[in-house]
């Protein structure tokens, strides 16, 4: 598994907090009350070992997914347990819509919900690191737990990034992903030291 | 006499890169680094500061009630919040408190407008 150095991992913490700060502020005009995030901590996993921590928690889960492609690329995912999905978009537009049509809207939303953080966070990582990424639309999905990452090819790693998202002083946990190829990561870490050696004059 | 910035942020690259650009541009100026809110109120206490780049999302103590007792132990002392979190309720409350403003990521763009705001209160 990829190791990083404490400067490396730092540093693609801080881009990550970059970008989650700005989909706050995005998510926060969309719900007219503050929305806290951050990212507490990032870890480099195999798809089976994310699949299987997440069963544990919950066996269904809604996620959005958007394709990324550049000098590094990958799949962006957002996910969260099935069963807070409905509580997020109630939050979002529960003063809004009537009740019965919060269902209908859910996809809606959640898809929403995912542009915004993936993009913010892609954006931040592309400015940051100077590239350029073309991304798909993104496309939501429920699924079995397990069957989270089963088209991605075995040898991929993800770059598992924890989110904490507080709105009315409800804590939700969800979690980005960027799955990953080997040549990909190689990429990443290159784009971290570039970024790094611009300021400190010396290798991480 | 000698002009000190504390630079309090819990990444240390944000530290380094705020260190390196500010270096850059006030080389006649001593800086000083904190991680968290806490340790910032505690070199307040024992320094003189002129000038701080506060981080707001950190362990423990926030940027902005860290800057508020600092506020209360040195009134002159010049704070600029330098923070990812750009919602509009943090930056109304940088403003009640009479705390400037900046928006991360740090850049050198980004750290001449900390030292431009200084500049100008300081004219």
């Amino acid at each position: 598994m990829l190791e990083l150095t404490p400067l490396q991992q730092d540093a693609l913490c801080e881009i990550f907090n970059i970008g989650v700060g700005h989909a706050a502020a995005t998510m926060s005009e969309m719900v007219q009350e503050e929305v806290q995030l951050s990212v507490p901590r990032i870890q480099f996993l195999s798809p089976e070992t994310i699949a299987q921590n997440l069963h544990e928690t919950c066996q269904t889960i809604c996620s959005v997914r958007q394709a990324f492609e550049g000098n590094f690329c990958g799949d962006a995912v957002l996910i969260f347990p099935e069963e807070k999905s409905l509580e997020i978009v109630r939050l979002m537009l529960g003063q809004t819509v009537p009740l019965e049509h919060l269902a209908e809207l859910e996809q809606d939303a959640l898809t929403e919900v995912g542009n915004i953080l993936l993009n913010a966070c892609l954006s931040s990582l592309a400015d940051i690191l100077s590239q350029q990424f073309d991304c798909s639309l993104p496309v939501l999905q429920v699924v079995e737990a397990l069957a989270a990452f089963d088209h991605h090819p075995v040898d991929s790693t993800v770059m598992f990034v924890h989110i904490s998202f507080r709105l009315e002083k409800r804590e939700i946990n969800g979690y980005m992903m960027f799955v990953m190829n080997a040549d990909s990561l190689d990429q990443l870490r290159l784009s971290v030291d570039n970024f790094l050696n611009g300021f400190t004059g010396a290798s991480a | 006499m000698q002009k000190t910035m504390l630079i309090v942020d819990d990444s240390r690259v944000s530290r380094m890169m705020i260190r390196s650009f500010s270096a850059a541009l006030r080389p006649d100026w001593r800086f000083l680094e904190a991680v968290s809110g806490e340790e910032a109120i505690e070199t307040a206490e024992r320094e003189q500061i002129d000038l701080i780049s506060m981080d707001m999302n950190m362990d423990g103590m926030s940027g902005m009630d860290a800057a508020e007792k600092i506020l209360a132990l040195q009134s002159n002392v010049f704070i600029v919040i330098l923070s990812a979190n750009v919602q509009s309720v943090n930056r109304s409350k940088a403003d009640a408190l009479g705390l400037n403003f900046v928006a991360k990521p740090v850049t050198p763009a980004t750290i001449q407008n900390i030292f431009d705001l200084y500049g100008a209160a300081h004219a």
